[in-house]
């Protein structure tokens, strides 16, 4: 038997010293941070009697609910749309593209409010399955502070004026006037601009983004002499070395690889199984997934890079030609000597044995922040390793008009202005004086030009703008998203326009070419070039086309003199990076708001980080180690001084940090933006540079005398996992293993370990021992063992669900997929701090190991549906009972706000609606009152098109939780049963199941032996939390399992 | 020394007979007047067109579906867009002011502000395709539409009167081919409802999440 692991939330957790189990005692934390329920009232004598007369009075007043109910009107269609049934949904295929990833989607539509985004399954790319961002895509659509006016110089203007500034800005022929694009990825954009290059000759065209493969693209350029982007095979690589990609999360490609990378982990088959290699300086969800993941400062990162290439030469090239490379690998070593002392170095031979032992199955992968050079040394192991890569070129279109990827980019922009040539700036979304490199101080030149910008929202950069252009959302206008794997995904509006004057990038490119079409013909034009008939187009939503005229690139045939040749060169031009002195600072996009796009965004902001589990903030993250030496802990805040330059920020210290490597968010701190945005976290762009020596300086950490407060909710929640004495008896030190799991190696050994963790009482034997005691009068002793008298559940669907840990990444998507689903409303910093968060399905992250490098672990725990639910029997109104059909059903209308439930709930998974906090949000408007009981706020008007019809929105102190979406259970049910038949295995698909990227969670019948939730409950690695209390949850877990490498220890 | 006057004796009594009569009374009066069956039944608010379904559905013969067409595919009984009715009225005594302003509507592309009559609360969810496969005519719920010259309310649609049918629908189903006749009768409806019940597995479930979620 395999001892059992120790998991940890938090560094505090981890302690679990007095005063944590102090604060966590009662169900909402103690500390000072978050104060328990009745804290924020100074509650005295005078107003407790305050308080109690006016509820009598009101409780007076609820009694005339026999009143003649408010009138309503119906407002039926004068003209139907066709199709359209009320109260059935509409899908529409539309896409959506965040940096160069474009995933195809369904945008499910009521009455003709798009309310849900799903992955489109036909797409390759998703095939059906969204990421976070995907899902919270849908409320920028009804954001409140979305731009509705034409602005120049603080007035408002029309249509007339923009044209007037328009033809001014681009005369005759274009000249110096430029347009900065985001990220063009719409073919029928690329043929507007073609045809603004024809119209207006001296045109420039830049595109910028913070997060970009730039590097990538010029990497496999300088060796293969093509610019191209590589797209891994996951499916046929066994194993994986990660330099710093963070490819099942915010790298291209993220969600194929998580579907491919997964697909493998599924069966726990050893032959089949992968191992994962993850050199990183910070967690990131995927060395969370990693089976060996190695502490390394980022900079460092690319000398592994070096390292795993020298040995690789070392395997496969014949001695012959050793002194041909002799002084390549001297250099390389050289460059790498000062690693020997980190343990991902000394390690290296053993990693690279085991790729190379794979060749033809074995991949490297390189985050796309590493330099060019490493990108190129990385194509070379690729090359050697034989590795299932593909390269693709850019859309040729794209190149043609903005040259070389990175070539026209924001360090174009200034060049061309101090030269004089740009006086006229279009900005098309994007945020550059935000987001650009903070060394180039874009800022200075921005204010200099004459500006028009496009955007939805308000930012810094609309400040400095002399014309501000309302932008339509992606779900109001057409356009296409044709990605270079040869494929064109539809853009397709499922509402129309909510502000009148707004403009798609098309409609604006239209308007400076002087065109009257509209973007739907311009779609159409696109496609009729490329032959493609219009209507399979938007019914599949995409088209795949060789006609295009992209996909793969050629490969060239490298040798080793052209290797030789390109590293001597590098050499010489001192591209080689050496290791880092001091203590690093290194900055990457968040998991919430991306490149700082997603600021305003509400769903987003109050998303746990899968990996610090904040919400609305960003901080910075410095390792256990480095906080002790430098007298810091949490919340406090510092300033750091890179190059001269000074930001602030608070200090999170987080496990599985890089000593010496200190790790900012970005995307934080733009309090213009909006009503969401404000107050939330720092700028940490004011230090990210294009120029990697600015970092070499190391940094300058002063503490300030202050506190930040975080709002962390790794601690919330927290599931007692002590036995209270004389309890069950387990394992290890009384303790109770909520998340299971183990490596491959344990689990070939013996496949049930997972289960043997929980000793259960024998319960045959207490039968008999019940059943003699009794006598003979009772001969039914099934259920003895329970106080209670239990029921049966074997007729009919019986529903259940089952989630596997192996395969589960803790990217998000199934609580914000489900927090759109069931209209969850957002709480706010202060309230999470409270420990009042909404989310349904918490996704606790856990840690396990060494302080300095543990493993990670995510388990998303949602309501278990437990068949002897404890919630169920303190209720005192019957608000919570169990259906036919196992479900633990929640009748908001029944609920008084005992909270006796949550209280005895043992996952806790109830939330309770401590406020109406759809009135207390800032968006709420006052409710035009037409009735008695129609008082007080309501949610801004467009945020009201964004509810669910078919989910109740809760009200002020109603309990709620997860329903496996009974709603979707229900509307199949009656489908089913109108048809005459019954209700097909994976027919109903919940929320989360259906948005998970991996595929981790499966829903279905637990009565039925054939559907796919038996079968998965019937595996060996299958337990219950908590399941020695009898609970019989309905929600089961598969045990984690990894692979790390035998040969590696430690 | 007399406090109080020898009348006063009666006052106690007296009080105690009047609290019991106003006690009884107001328990009465919520009773009957607070209860669905008073509040609701029989609202028949004003609607903008002096729309007569007496005359469409009941002398007409019209059956409900040619205007409540997706009854059968979603849980709305959808009032129709403006475009059914002018299917016959853009013939049809276009020149009634009541009809003008059917053809407003149309040409305006502006919805018909109907009144709703029977108002199920919004934590509540009813599917009609689903009764009306189960046999459930639309005159269990709605009554005798086809003699109301203005729609009113003839349930109370409380959730009791929901549950007595779906713990006892035998008497309330018929073949799914009569749910629109709403003159429709059969000699011993029970039997026919057992045999029906049997026939199609009808099972009507008494769970909260059947209704509320």
């Amino acid at each position: 038997m395999s001892p059992m692991r120790k998991y940890w939330k938090s560094l505090r957790h981890r302690s679990n010293d007095e005063k944590f189990k102090e604060e966590n005692s009662t169900e909402f934390p103690k500390s000072k941070k978050g104060a328990s329920v009745l804290q924020d009232y100074d509650l005295t004598r005078r107003s407790f009697l305050k308080t109690m007369g006016a509820s009598l009075m009101l409780a007076g007043v609820s009694s005339c609910a026999a009143i003649r109910k408010i009138d309503e009107k119906i407002y039926p269609y004068a003209k139907s749309p066709e199709g359209l049934v009320p109260g059935n949904p509409t899908y529409y295929a539309t896409s959506y593209a965040l940096g160069e990833q474009i995933s195809g989607l369904l945008g499910k539509s009521m009455e003709g409010r798009p309310i849900k985004m799903e992955g489109n399954p036909l797409y390759p790319e998703n095939l059906g399955k969204t990421s976070s961002f995907h899902q919270a895509s849908l409320i920028n659509l009804y954001n409140p502070d979305r731009l509705a006016k034409i602005v120049s110089g603080g007035s408002e203007q029309g249509v007339a004026f923009l044209r007037k500034w328009l033809s001014d800005a681009f005369g005759e022929t274009g000249e110096k006037t430029g347009i900065l694009f985001n990220q063009v990825s719409s073919l029928t954009t690329l043929n507007l601009l073609n045809e603004i290059k024809s119209k207006f000759p001296s045109v420039n065209f830049y595109e910028y983004s913070p997060i970009n493969n730039r590097n990538v693209y010029q990497g496999i350029k300088a060796i293969t002499g093509e610019e191209a982007y590589p797209l891994v095979d996951l499916k046929k690589a066994k194993v994986v070395a990660s330099l710093d990609a963070d490819f099942l999360g915010l790298e291209t490609h993220s969600l194929r690889y998580s579907r491919e990378f997964m697909s493998k982990r599924r069966d726990v088959a050893p032959s089949k199984f992968n191992r994962l290699y993850q050199f990183e300086n910070t967690f990131s969800i995927t060395g969370g997934v990693a089976d060996n993941r190695f502490l390394i400062k980022r900079n460092d990162v690319e000398l592994i890079g070096y390292a795993i290439l020298n040995e690789l030469y070392q395997k496969s090239i014949s001695r012959i030609n050793r002194p041909l490379i002799s002084e390549i690998e001297r250099k390389l070593i050289d460059s790498a000597s000062e690693l020997k002392k980190l343990s991902g170095f000394k390690n290296i031979s053993k990693i690279v044995d085991d790729l190379y032992a794979n060749r033809g199955e074995a991949v490297v992968m390189a985050g796309s922040h590493l330099s060019p050079f490493t990108h190129s040394i990385v194509y070379y192991i690729n090359e050697i390793l034989n590795a299932p890569v593909a390269y693709y070129a850019p859309l040729p279109l794209k190149s043609e008009l903005f040259g070389e990827v990175g070539e026209n980019s924001i360090e174009q922009i200034i060049t061309d202005a101090n030269e004089g040539r740009l006086s006229n700036l279009l900005v098309f979304d994007g945020n550059p004086v935000y987001d650009s490199y903070a060394n180039l101080d874009f800022k200075s030149v921005y204010e200099r030009l004459n500006t028009l910008y496009l955007s939805e929202g308000y930012s810094v950069t609309a400040e400095f703008s002399n014309v501000v252009v309302p932008k339509k959302n992606y779900l109001e206008s057409w356009s296409d998203n044709s990605s270079s794997l040869g494929m064109m995904a539809v853009v397709q509006p499922l509402i129309t326009p909510l502000f009148e004057n707004s403009f798609s990038e098309i409609d604006l490119l239209a308007l400076i070419l002087g065109k009257n079409t509209n973007p739907l013909q311009e779609v159409k034009a696109t496609l009729a070039a490329l032959n493609v008939d219009w209507t399979s187009f938007v019914h599949q939503g995409f088209v795949e086309n060789a006609a295009l005229g992209n996909g793969k690139s050629n490969r060239k045939n490298l040798n080793l003199v052209d290797l030789n040749g390109f590293i001597r060169r590098a050499i010489r031009n001192n591209q080689l990076h050496q290791p880092s002195q001091g203590i690093e600072v290194t900055l990457s996009p968040d998991y919430s708001v991306y490149d700082g796009r997603y600021i305003n965004n509400s769903w987003l902001q109050e998303l746990p980080d899968p990996i610090s589990k904040m919400t609305w903030d960003n901080a910075i993250f410095i390792a256990h180690k480095n906080a002790r030496e430098l007298d810091l802990k949490n919340y406090d805040l510092v300033e750091l001084e890179i190059s001269g330059r000074k930001v602030r920020g608070a200090i999170w210290v987080i496990p599985g940090q890089a000593e010496d490597s200190i790790t900012l968010k970005l995307g934080y701190g733009q309090n213009q933006n909006g009503r969401v945005a404000e107050g939330s976290g720092f700028d940490f762009y004011k230090v990210y540079f294009n120029d990697p020596s600015l970092y070499l300086g190391g940094v300058a950490i002063r503490k300030l005398n202050e506190e930040y407060i975080l709002a962390s909710v790794q601690d919330h929640w927290v599931v007692k996992d002590e036995y209270f004495e004389g309890g069950p008896s387990s394992n290890s030190q009384n303790e109770r293993p909520l998340v299971r799991g183990g490596s491959l190696e344990e689990y070939a050994k013996n496949p049930y370990f997972v289960r043997e963790e929980v000793k259960l009482p024998e319960l045959k034997e207490e039968h008999e021992r019940l059943a003699g005691k009794k006598g003979e009068k009772e001969k039914g002793v099934i259920g003895e063992l329970s106080i209670f008298s239990e029921r049966k559940y074997d007729k009919g669907y019986q529903w259940g669900m089952a989630i596997d840990l192996s395969t589960c990444t803790g990217c998000n998507a199934c609580v914000i997929s489900c927090q759109a689903e069931n209209n969850i409303p957002v709480v706010g910093k202060e309230m999470v701090l409270k420990g009042r968060e909404m989310h349904w399905i918490r996704l606790d992250r856990y840690f396990e190991g060494e302080v300095d490098n543990p493993r990670m672990v995510h388990q998303p725990v949602n309501c278990m549906q437990c068949e002897l639910a404890p919630c169920e029997q303190v209720c005192p109104v019957e608000a919570t009972v169990h259906s036919e059909e196992g479900l633990n059903d929640m009748v908001y209308n029944r609920c008084i706000g005992t909270r006796f439930c949550s209280n005895n709930c043992p996952f806790k998974v109830r939330r309770f609606n401590f406020f109406d906090y759809h009135q207390r949000s800032p968006y709420s408007q006052k409710k035009v009152s037409s009735h008695l009981f129609e008082l007080f706020r309501e949610p801004s008007e467009t945020l009201q098109l964004e509810f669910n019809p078919d989910v109740t929105v809760r009200m002020r102190g109603v309990m709620e939780k997860c329903t496996y979406c009974v709603q979707r259970i229900n509307k199949t049910r009656v489908k089913s049963r109108n048809e005459g038949r019954k209700i097909r295995d994976g027919e109903i698909k919940t929320a989360c199941e259906q948005a998970c990227p991996t595929s981790s969670i499966t829903f279905g019948d637990v009565n039925d032996p054939s559907t796919k939730v038996s079968l998965l409950k019937k595996r060996d690695r299958n337990y219950g939390m908590l399941e020695e209390l009898n609970l019989k949850p309905r929600t089961t877990y598969l045990a984690g399992i990894n692979n790390p490498n035998p040969a590696i220890r430690g | 020394m007399i406090l109080f006057p020898k009348w006063s004796n009666k006052v106690l009594p007296i009080l105690l007979v009047n609290i019991f009569i106003v006690v009884v009374l107001s328990v009465v009066v919520v009773w009957y007047y607070f209860s669905p069956k008073n509040t609701d039944v029989g609202y028949a608010p004003k609607q903008p067109i002096a729309y007569s379904h007496k005359l469409h559905a009941g002398e007409l013969n019209i059956d409900c579906r040619y205007c409540h067409f997706t009854v059968e595919k979603s849980a709305h009984a959808a009032i129709p867009p403006t475009q059914v009715c002018l299917n016959c009225h853009n013939l049809v005594k276009t020149d009634s002011p009541e009809i003008k302003k059917v053809i407003a509507s149309f040409k305006e592309n502006r919805p018909i502000e109907w009144a709703k009559v029977n108002l199920l609360p919004d934590y509540s969810y009813f599917d009609h395709s689903r009764h009306i496969s189960a046999g459930v005519s639309c005159v269990s719920c709605h009554g005798r539409i086809d003699k109301m010259e203005v729609v009113f309310q003839s349930e109370p649609l409380s959730m009791s009167w929901c549950l007595d049918c779906h713990r006892n629908p035998a008497p309330f189903l018929r073949p799914a081919e009569f749910v629109t006749d709403l003159n429709w009768s059969t000699s011993d409806p029970v039997a026919l409802g057992k045999k029906l019940i049997k026939e199609k597995g009808i099972y009507p479930r008494e769970d909260c999440n059947t209704c509320h979620r």
